[in-house]
Formats: C-alpha cells, structure tokens, sequence
C-alpha cells in the first residue's frame, strides 16, 4: 500500500448516490444564494411572493443537508472520520468563538483548507459543515443564516480538495491562494443572501425582480462594495497570512495524523482460530490475509491502495 | 401541568418559535409585528433557564436593532426618490459614468425611513424567533434528538461540543508552559509554538477517541432494510420534485400550480426517504425526550398563530400588509391579534424553571440547580466559554 | 459574565422609538407634503404635458386624461404625476415596496402588478417625442424638462415591455400645455396646485386654482371650495427635521379622503367616490380604536415581559 508517495487520502469517499445528492444540493444552494440575480422576467408582479424565497430556502436547505450528510455518513463515516471531524470541527468551532464571523476575521478557513487538501474532497466538504454546526451551537446562534454558512463552508471544504498535487512550497502558495478566493468567495456568498435583506427593494442597490443577472450583478457589486468589502478583505488576507504562517506545520500535523489513522487500509477480518498466530485485523494486516468470519455486507469492506476519489 | 423536573422537548419550542417566525413573514403591519414581538420575548422571560444559552435572545434582538439601522441608513442614502413627506434633503452626488443608474442623494422622505424601518422590523422580528428558540431549547438535548439517519453526523457534532471546552482549557495550559519555559507567546513564534501542539494534541485525541470508539463497536454495519429500493426511489424522486418547485417558485407560472406544493411534496418524500431509509439500526436512545401534551399544546399554539396569519392572509383580511403610500396609521386587525395571544400559551404549559427539582439535562453536563441545593453532588463543572 | 443591567438597553431602545414616534407624530392629520414650494418666477418652472389612460378595462368615462403641470426644477416625473393627481383632485398614487406603481387615483382598486393570464394588469410608463411614444422601462425618476411630455397607460393585461398598448392619445406638448404656456403671467404664483379650505400660511398664494388644461376634462374651476371634501388642518404645521432653507407647503390631504367634487363643468367626474376607498384610505379617527386598544395590549405584554426578564430565573 502506498502511502509515502501519495498524499491524498479519501476519509470521506463520496459514492455515487452521495455525488447525486451532493450535486442537487448544491444546485438547490445555488438557487438559494442567487435567487434575487435569477427571477425571471415578470417576477416584478409578484414581488410578495419573491421575497418569500429566502424564508422558504431557510426550510428547505437543512433538509436537504440532512439528507446529504445521511447519504454520505451512509457506509462512508467510520469511527476514525467521525473523531476527526469532530475534533477539527471543535478546532475550528473555537477558532471562530472570538469573532464570530461578522466582524470580518474569520480565520476557521486556515484549518479547512489544510484539512480539506490532506483528507479529501468529501471531508472537507463535512468538515465545513460541521465546523460550523458546532460554533454556532457552542455560541449559542442558530440563526436563518446557518443553512447557507454551512453549505458555503462546506464548499470551500470541497474546493479545497480538488486542488491539484503540488508539493513544497507551490503548496503552501497554492492553499495560500486558494485561502484568498475561497474567502472572498465567502464573503461575496453571505453577503449575497444578505442583500435582499439589507437593501430590500427600495433603493438603488436593491435587487430589480426580473431585470436579468446581469443588471441585478451591477447593482449587487455595488452593495457588496460598499457594504461588505470592507470585512471581505480583512478576512482574505488573515486567511493567506496565517496559510503562509502556520500552513506547513498543520500539513504536516495532519498528514501525520492520517498516516496513523490509515484510513485507506483493506479491513480483514480474521477466523479466531487465526488470531494467535499473528496481529489480528490490525490494520497492518497484508492483503494475504484472505479470511473473514464475519462478512457484513460490502460496507465492512473497503479498497485498498492509493486513493484517487 | 407537567412533572416537576422534566423539560419541555426542545423540538416543540422550535416549532413555536418557526410558527412565530412564520407569521411574521406573512405580514408587514408593524403593530402586529410589535405584538409577535413582545408575545415572544414574554414566553422567553416566563420559560427561560439559568443555562448559559438563554442569554441569546438579547444577542439576536441587538442583532435585529443592527439590521434596521442598516436598513434606514441604506435607505436614506439609496434609496429610490419618491414624492412624499420630505425629511431632509441630502446633497446629491454625481457618480461616474459605470455607475450609472445609482444615485446617491436627495431628498428623504418620511414614507421611504417608515418603509425601511417596517422591513427592517420585519426582519428584526423574525430573528427575535430564533433567538427565543435559542434561548428555550437546549442544543445537547436537540442533538439527542436528532433521527438515526444523522446518527453519526451528530456523533460528530457531540464530539466537537464536547472536546471544545477542553480545546479551550488545553490552549491555556500549552501558552502557560511556554511562558514557563521562556518560549515567545506572542507574534509568528508564538503563533506557531502555541497552535502545533495544540493541534497536534486534537488529532493524538481524536485518534484515541476512534480507538476507543471500535473497541466498543461503534460503526457497527447492519443488514440493509428490505424495502432500501423504496427508499431510495422516495429520496430520488423527492429531490427531483424539490428542484422542480424551488424552480417554480422562482419563476411563478412556469410549473402548473406554483412552486410551493410541489416543493412541499417533494419535501415529504424526502422526509420519508431519509427516515425510512436509514438503516433499520437496534440503537436505542438513552432516556429518550418524550412529547405529551405540553408539547403538542406549545406547537400547535404556533402553529395556530400562523395559519391564522395565513388564512387572513388567503381570505384578504385588512391591514396585513401596510404600505407608507399614501401615509397613514396602519388599521388592525383585532381579531388577528387576539390570535396573536394564543402564542403565549407556552408561557403556561411549559414547565416553569423555578419549579422545585427542575434539572437541565439528566445530570451530564450542566446541574446547576442540584448543586448548588446539594453542594455534595459531584458533577464536573463544565467551562463556560 | 459580568451582570450589567440589562436596562442599558432601555435607553437606546426608548431614543429609537422616541424617534420614530416623533417621525410618525405629523404622520397622522397630516400635512402632505410633496414638494418643496415654489418661490420660483414662472420662467424658473418646467412645464410637462400629462396624459393618463385608464387602460382598455375602465369602465367609467373619460378614459384619457391630459393636461399641463408646472412643477418647480428638478423634480421627476413622479413629482409631476402627483403634481397632476393634485391638480385633477384625485387620490395620490400609491406605490409598492418596490416602486412599483400600483394605483392613480385609486385605480386599479386591488392588485397591485398582479399576473393575469399571460401577463399581468401594470401601469405602464410612456415618454411622448413628436409623433409617437416611446417605452420605458425604467422608471419615472428623470428630471423633467419643460416640452417633456409623460404617458401613465393601464395595461390590463400587459407584458412589461414595447409591445404592449401606448396611450391613446397623441404626444402634443403643444396642444396640450399651449394655454400654460401663454398664460404664464395670469398664473398664480404657486406652483403646487392646491386646494386649501382654510387661509394659507408660507409663501403660498391663497388661489388655488392651478394652470388649466385646454382639455375641457382636464381644466378644474379655480373655486377655493373644491376641497370641501377634505379634512380641515392646520397649515403650516411644521414637519420635524425638514432642512431649513426649504420652506414647505401644507395642503389638507386628499389621500383618498376627497369624497366630493363640486361640480366642475368639464371637471372629472367623481369617479374617486367608487375608487377612493382602494386599500389605502385616509380615515380620520375611525380606525384608531382598534389601533389604540391593540397599542394598550402591546403595552401591558411588553411591561408583563420586562418585568419577567428582570427576574432572572437564577437558583430555583
């Protein structure tokens, strides 16, 4: 098993009902974040309803998360994922205690992006979400924004897996650059679902149901520019700072702590009669080993070598 | 009404407070939104604990505060120039040519601040609902109850809540040690002297945690449930009906009959699918929350107000939406309001957190009224952060 | 956490709705307050051409009504339609939370841009040049020039864009503002169109009568007592915060509340008697009881609550 050379490891392997549901969640999450730059053309008449849209999304959006995490705990989430993600959630949770988010100095994302790149795609995208599940629960602030922060974390968490291999210092550059967009991106995305509220539909940087995207983008930049820019880019460049900073100890923390957890290695398991004879259903196990005394359908069973999900 | 000692299912205060939420949704008249108001926030002064939670009404009612000041202020400076009662008058800016179409400045009128102080009330008003069911429900025992499907995605929340304080207590003793010892606390050194081990702390325990999870047979994988293909075809055929109606909701007229039943549809056979598809798992729940009558008379108390709302809503009761133009007072209706006060029923069938014997949670994590009546009870205090 | 008093927060929350109370205060006998008034001459004003269609649906008569206002510089083409709403007498139109325009003179009765159909009932916005009129899109908030010449169209139903029906009336500035134009030095002095039943204060002369359509439905007869409908007020009545250098003009509202219209020759019909009571109507002292006794209520819960709260549940 190859585990020196490859330095990505799937914790998270997203099957392929899982992918499904991931995809129509974040169509759904695209819908909710964007409705105001997408209303067709005589939306205008029914405003009433229009702006109905982002209470019904508050709905709709946990379940499907719901859902999706069900979907992807579903055969996927063993024991070495569920205390990682939770203990990294809390890491991340308690980065964000001091300044939850709104004041602009967020700086959660220095340990999803590392943590996304090491641990996969699929995890980074739970990580995310659940990272910020927990902050808000320990601080108390289960607001109409969480759905939307969880899904916008978790695509950050996502992205951050799919960066291609790079090693040394491309990396850290990488992630560092990576930490920018993503944060910006962040920062675009809350403010987007803020825009309705904070600009309703009277004034000039509202959004103009049925105007077309790209008009209502023209009048958002602006509200973005004047409104939220000014905790966007704080928030971006902390997240590069720290990258940089921290980013080569906590790669290689993490890398550490997936090599022991080895979650890419074959589970076998061993006859009793077996077990005196060597280290039984170690994870060290070599692929000789061919016995199982206790088949549990085809979830106990994982493939083994590189990872490439 | 209930037992001394038990407390209310933090589900029934989240559907009180969502119905709340709801009806304040469905109308813009700022008296009955003051009254959704103060009903709420009196439910949470009757019923709230000692818990560290219950403080986060306050937090979200500076929140909504925020949201309308910011909403005035765009307003004022933003905001679409109609006639009406003139304020003041601010000096118009010319802006560039790419900005064309936005115009700051000019005359602000009485009907566009009401306008936006109505819409931000609105919104300050809907927040004011989630802080209640913040400050109400209690987050351990919400995650107690989630359904099996979530079991391990709220494994793995229990975890993080329970593990943060720690995070919290180890990050002082590594920065006490280097104080000790000499090592810089502050700037990049210090950064990294402080942050390394304490993450590298996280992940040896969080390794430990899944050693000691398998020994005790955790992740356990059971038969698939024979009717796994149903469920399977709820969940597609749900998420399916679900993009279709966000789809007509979006664009009214192009789905046959809006958006908003083939959403709801599509939703409960989601709801299906992810409930009955789960794997049919033996867990048990530890002394499960159980929902009786307070419960069911907290929900449907929300559930009362809202669809009064919405039928006055759908029959075209007067005074549900108030619009500053042509200015004048907003009517009320009375009848709607006297609805209102249903919403404070919870206030009375809750139990209340001064009876005698009231405990938080089943002496896990937080006893505050056993310990201090019996200070020879030994329960770890947990850090409040 | 440390026990600050929570009625820290009493104070800024009493100076908000101190505020707002003290904004609302005029609010209710209120003095309209459009425009800012005119001490200009006759030459400093622009003088814009209004011709407003009921749309193919109305069933009343006349369909189509023009005339000529002057309002003072600057203003847009929103004043100027409620500069001609006061000067036909009629209700004020009213607008969505989106600016939307919803009703003139209290037309349509409900339904405010609803979808009818394939498309949906919307007052649709024209700009005369010579010989045709031309769609907009975009809203009435340009400054008017005097020669502009503004189509209001109800579209029952419309699409919300050029193809739908432009007011049946030919875009002439020229006919429609010629006697304005010419009588510009027997005009009075305002240029806000009022009817005032009481003397005026402020630099408003006391005759009402604005310039005359040549459109007979267009012209109103300068009587003083054509707003015999309307609730008395006091004039000049200051309006909290307004800026200093611009004097204002009262007039008693006619939000709907003007039930009668003495009878004009070639004055509109009455129609605002069936149509005034759409949704917004001014009343004055009816409504308020429910308003008062739903106040109380709110009073005593939000006393019953922060009394509560002051009891922190603490140790049982």
């Amino acid at each position: 098993m190859t585990m020196a050379t490859s330095h990505r490891v799937t914790a998270i392997r997203l099957r392929p009902r899982a992918s499904v549901t991931l995809a129509v969640t974040s169509l759904v999450g695209v819908a909710a974040f964007c409705w105001p730059l997408l209303l067709p053309r005589h939306a205008n008449a029914n405003l009433a309803h229009s702006t109905d849209a982002p209470w019904i999304f508050v709905a709709l959006l946990p379940l499907l998360l719901a859902v999706l995490l069900g979907e992807i705990a579903e055969g996927s989430l063993d024991a070495k994922a569920v205390a990682l993600l939770g203990i990294l959630a809390a890491c991340g949770a308690a980065l964000r205690v001091p300044s939850p988010g709104v004041a602009g100095f967020e700086p959660v994302f220095f340990l999803l992006i590392p943590a996304g790149r090491v641990l996969g795609r699929g995890f980074g995208f739970v990580l995310g979400a659940m990272t910020i599940v927990a902050s808000a629960l320990i601080t108390g602030g289960v607001g109409p924004w969480l759905p939307f922060q969880m899904l916008a974390a978790a695509w950050m968490g996502f992205g951050a897996g799919c960066l291609p291999e790079a090693g040394g210092k491309r990396e850290l550059t990488m992630l560092a650059l990576y930490g920018v967009i993503s944060a910006l991106a962040y920062g675009m995305l809350m403010n987007l679902w803020f825009w309705p509220f904070g600009a309703g539909t009277s004034t000039n940087f509202s959004f103009v149901a049925g105007a077309g995207v790209l008009q209502n983008l023209h009048r958002f930049i602006f509200f973005d520019l004047t409104t939220s820019l000014g905790f966007d880019i704080p928030r971006a460049v902390t997240t590069a700072v720290l990258v940089l900073v921290l980013g080569h100890p906590v790669l290689a923390a993490l890398r550490r702590a997936t090599r022991r957890a080895a979650f890419d290695a074959p589970v076998t398991f061993q006859s009793t009669d077996q077990v005196g004879r060597g280290r039984a259903g170690s994870a060290e196990a070599d692929p000789g080993d061919r016995h199982t005394w206790l088949k549990l359908g085809s979830a106990a069973s994982r493939d083994g070598g590189s990872s490439n999900a | 009404m209930t037992a001394p000692g038990r407390i209310l299912h933090p589900a029934a205060w989240w559907v009180w407070a969502a119905t709340m939420g709801v009806a304040a949704v469905r109308t813009t008249n700022p008296m009955l939104l003051a009254f959704i108001a103060v009903v709420v926030v009196f439910v949470v002064a009757a019923r709230r604990s000692a818990a560290p939670w219950s403080r986060s009404l306050a937090v979200f009612f500076r929140l909504g505060l925020i949201v309308i000041v910011i909403r005035v202020v765009v307003q004022v400076v933003f905001g679409y120039r109609l006639p009406g009662h003139v304020l003041f008058t601010l000096p118009q800016v010319p802006l560039p040519g790419w900005a064309a179409g936005v115009s700051i400045g000019g005359p602000v009128t009485l009907e566009s601040v009401l306008q936006a102080a109505v819409d931000g009330l609105r919104l300050a008003v809907i927040l004011l609902c989630f802080g209640a069911a913040n400050s109400l429900a209690s987050p351990y025992r919400l995650l107690r109850c989630l359904p099996t499907v979530l079991y391990e995605a709220g494994v793995a929340v229990t975890v993080a809540l329970t593990f943060a304080p720690e995070l919290v207590i180890t990050i002082g003793s590594v920065r006490d040690a280097r104080r000790l010892r000499g090592r810089p606390t502050r700037g990049i050194a210090g950064l990294r002297g402080l942050a390394i081990p304490v993450l590298e702390g996280a992940l040896d325990r969080s390794l430990q945690l899944a050693a000691s999870m398998d020994a005790r047979g955790y992740g356990r994988r059971f038969a698939a449930p024979a009717h796994r293909r149903l469920a399977t075809g709820a969940t597609a055929l749900g998420l399916l009906l679900v993009m279709l109606g966000v789809f007509g909701a979006l664009d009214p007229g192009s789905v046959p009959s809006g958006g908003i039943p083939v959403l709801a549809v599509g939703a409960v056979l989601l709801a299906m699918g992810m409930t009955a598809g789960g794997r049919r798992s033996p867990r048990t729940r530890y002394r499960p929350d159980v929902w009786r009558l307070p419960e069911w008379g907290v929900s449907l108390s929300g559930c009362a107000v809202s669809g009064a709302f919405v039928i006055a809503g759908v029959v075209g009761v007067q005074g549900l939406q108030f619009t500053p133009y042509p200015l004048h007072a907003p009517t009320l209706p009375l009848l709607l309001c006297i609805g209102i006060l249903a919403g404070l029923l919870p206030a009375v069938l809750a139990p209340s957190p001064r009876d005698p014997g009231y405990r938080e949670t089943d002496g896990e994590m937080l006893v505050l009224a056993q310990r201090e009546a019996d200070p020879s009870v030994g329960v770890p205090r947990v850090a409040r952060w | 956490m440390t026990p600050l008093p929570r009625w820290r927060w009493v104070v800024p929350t009493a100076m908000l709705i101190g505020a707002a109370a003290a904004a609302l205060g005029p609010a209710g006998p209120d003095a309209l307050v459009p425009f800012k008034a005119a001490t200009a001459a006759a030459a400093d004003s622009v003088y814009v051409a209004l011709v407003v269609d009921l749309g193919q649906g109305y069933g009343g008569s006349p369909r189509v009504v023009s005339g000529c206002v002057r309002v003072p510089p600057g203003k847009s083409g929103y004043d100027a339609l409620t500069a001609f709403t006061q000067q036909m007498n009629w209700a004020l139109p009213s607008y969505n939370n989106a600016g939307l325009l919803c009703t003139i003179d209290g037309y349509p009765q409900n339904g405010c841009g609803q979808v009818v159909g394939s498309g949906y009932d919307y007052w649709s916005y024209w700009h005369g040049d010579p010989g045709t009129w031309t769609y907009s899109s975009a809203g009435a908030s340009r400054t008017m020039q005097t020669g502009d010449v503004e189509g209001w169209r109800f579209e029952d139903p419309g699409h919300g864009n050029p193809t739908d029906p432009p007011p049946t009336a030919a875009p002439d500035f020229a006919s429609i503002c010629a006697s304005d134009m010419t009588s510009t030095t027997s005009a009075p002095t305002t240029a806000t169109p009022t009817t005032i039943a009481t003397t005026n204060t402020g630099p408003m002369g006391s005759n009402p009568a604005g310039p005359a359509g040549s459109t007979p439905p267009g012209s109103i007869a300068s009587s003083p007592t054509s707003g015999s409908g309307q609730e008395p007020t006091n004039p000049g009545r200051p309006v909290p915060g307004s800026g200093s250098g611009s004097p204002t003009t009262t007039r008693p509202t006619a939000s709907g509340g003007s039930t009668a219209h003495t009878g004009n020759s070639g004055s509109p019909p009455p129609r605002t008697e069936a149509l005034a009571r759409a949704g917004s109507v001014q009343h004055n002292g009816g409504d308020s009881v429910p308003l008062l006794v739903g106040g109380f209520i709110v009073v005593i819960i939000g006393c019953g609550a922060l009394y509560r709260w002051r009891r922190h549940p603490g140790v049982p």
